[in-house]
């Protein structure tokens, strides 16, 4: 069993095309990666010759793709049992997810989908985090995630759903940046206004990624491109409100020349570091952080 | 969850169907609100399985062409959709539908089924967990029960799919037997054409039921040949063989 490591700065996202880059690499800025445990789990070959370097380097923390709690199906327990023992193998401190849905009667679509903003969506939330933190043994934080549309008729605001899962499943917040900010463009509200409402004793960890705004100006959380000054001033007014929590880079398709992805990291080093100064925390206070 | 959450299942299952169904179906749609965006959410879900599907069966789409291999991509979401959690698992399941679809296609060269399979095969090998079963392993024993490793795959073809075509001509039809395995140290599958009584013998052994003797017994009988000192020579070649390939691990402890 290995040591929980401390997690805080910028991390970035460990994908396979840019594994070598990365793992070779001497960044000091890059403190810590994460994983998507379904590309790892059971898995061998290449993929475990990654991990395992990637592990001797770095701190790791993992994000999953295809829990999303959200879903009224109860995970299979062939998906959940090599999970758990996967995240406790590799100390992994707390296991992040997205507030979504992915399927439906055991059919994946492999994509994040929005959950109707209902009371009784709520409780289907609040009960799979519950479950998965009795299941994987290990503190739950729950991720927004960008909707291009509401699922159905809504009841309430998607910040108000938030936090109301938030609040009922006592669970931690991963804070995507980006997809406030997408959410803001697409549904008419605004972003500074919505972190205000974040309980920040909840924020265990942050994402910050590029989108593609279309020609119909709406936008899609593609993670793609290159990061908007937008997000940047967004991220800068969220960690004056939380202080040091960890902030990943996220970069999952359009891999663009590993010096670019490096820059951008060592903007985001230069922003949490003022932003967490004159937040008053002084160094190594990264909630949830080992 | 129990009746409780019955609009959020209804929900998601109109978001299944719109993503699955060969055509839009309106009344999903109009259940789900926004047609414009969820028309979108439709077809980012299924740009994103069927650009990993022709990554990972590049061969099997040139050779069925886009048209095909689009047909087989609408039958595999309309009636056997993918199930794996695990997003490289979405190309074994597009296999099991796509193989036996596309060999009905009179318009798609007859080796297509074939080589989906095959390149399906290789896919899951290359990344398959090569560790050694949880199960406590023995020496290698006529009287064992053996284990075979978790990277392999055995595949019965009627195109030999895994030699690569020289100058487009067609693949002659003829039964092929392969063992298409990945050693822990490697990062690619290897293939291997096995014969009749080898294949059979592998397959006996990874069903995990017989000994090696029972194995060599029912072998032997069901291809009648006699089990005689030649027949010995080359299957104790043939085992020490894979056992050095590391195909075969051991035995499973009594």
């Amino acid at each position: 069993m290995a040591e929980t490591r401390k997690v805080d700065g910028i991390g970035i996202g460990l994908r396979y095309a840019m594994a070598e880059r990365t793992l070779a690499s001497d960044v000091p800025e890059i403190r810590w990666l994460e994983i998507h445990p379904e590309n790892y789990v059971q898995r061998g070959g290449r993929f475990r010759h990654v991990l395992e370097r990637a592990r001797e380097r770095f701190p790791l923390v993992t994000h999953g793709l295809t829990m999303g709690f959200g879903a009224v199906d109860r995970p299979e327990d062939s998906y959940v049992k090599p999970l758990r023992d996967f995240l406790h193998e590799n100390a992994i401190p707390w296991h992040s997810e997205h507030l979504c849905f992915s399927g439906d009667g055991g059919v994946m679509l492999h994509d994040l989908l929005p959950v109707p903003f209902t009371r009784e969506s709520v409780g289907v939330a609040v009960a799979r985090i519950r479950e998965a933190r009795d299941r994987l043994e290990l503190p739950i934080a729950l991720e927004n995630i960008s909707y291009y549309a509401d699922a159905g008729p809504a009841e309430m605001p998607e910040i108000d759903f938030l936090l109301e899962v938030l609040e009922q499943a006592d669970c931690k917040l991963l804070l995507d940046v980006n997809n406030v900010f997408v959410n803001s463009q697409n549904h008419g509200f605004d972003p500074r206004a919505y972190m205000d409402r974040i309980p920040v004793e909840r924020v265990v960890q942050i994402h910050v990624a590029g989108h593609q705004v279309r020609d119909d100006s709406l936008i899609i959380d593609t993670h793609g491109e290159p990061m908007r000054d937008e997000v940047y001033e967004l991220l800068d007014f969220t960690l004056r409100r939380t202080g040091p929590v960890p902030v990943l880079l996220e970069r999952d398709q359009n891999f663009p020349p590993f010096e670019e992805l490096v820059a951008e990291v060592k903007r985001l080093d230069r922003i949490y570091r003022e932003a967490t100064a004159a937040a008053g925390a002084e160094g190594d206070g990264a909630r949830g952080a080992a | 969850m129990g009746e409780g959450a019955d609009r959020v299942r209804a929900i998601e299952q109109a978001a299944v169907d719109l993503c699955l169904a060969p055509e839009r179906p309106q009344a999903r749609l109009q259940q789900l609100g926004d047609a414009r965006i969820w028309s979108l959410y439709r077809e980012m879900v299924r740009n994103r399985l069927r650009g990993e599907l022709k990554i990972a069966l590049k061969r099997a789409h040139q050779d069925a062409g886009e048209a095909a291999f689009e047909r087989a991509f609408v039958h595999h979401l309309a009636e056997a959709p993918p199930r794996s959690r695990f997003f490289h698992g979405i190309v074994g399941d597009f296999a099991r539908s796509a193989a036996p679809f596309l060999r009905e296609q009179t318009d798609v060269p007859a080796h297509v089924g074939d080589l989906l399979e095959y390149e399906a095969a290789v896919w899951a090998v290359g990344d398959l967990d090569d560790r050694a079963p949880a199960t406590e392993l023995e020496e290698f024993s006529f009287e064992g029960r053996p284990v075979l490793s978790h990277a392999t795959r055995l595949l019965q073809l009627q195109y030999p799919v895994h030699r690569k075509r020289e100058g487009g001509a067609p693949y002659e039809r003829g039964e092929v037997r392969l063992c298409v395995h990945r050693r822990p140290e490697d990062r690619r599958a290897r293939t291997w054409t096995l014969n009749p009584i080898t294949y059979d013998l592998l397959r006996c052994f990874e069903a995990g039921e017989a000994t090696v003797t029972e194995a060599v017994q029912r072998t032997a009988t069901a291809r009648k040949v006699a089990i005689d000192q030649p027949f010995l020579d080359g299957l104790c070649t043939v085992l020490a063989d894979f056992i050095e390939r590391g195909v075969i691990l051991g035995c499973r402890a009594p």
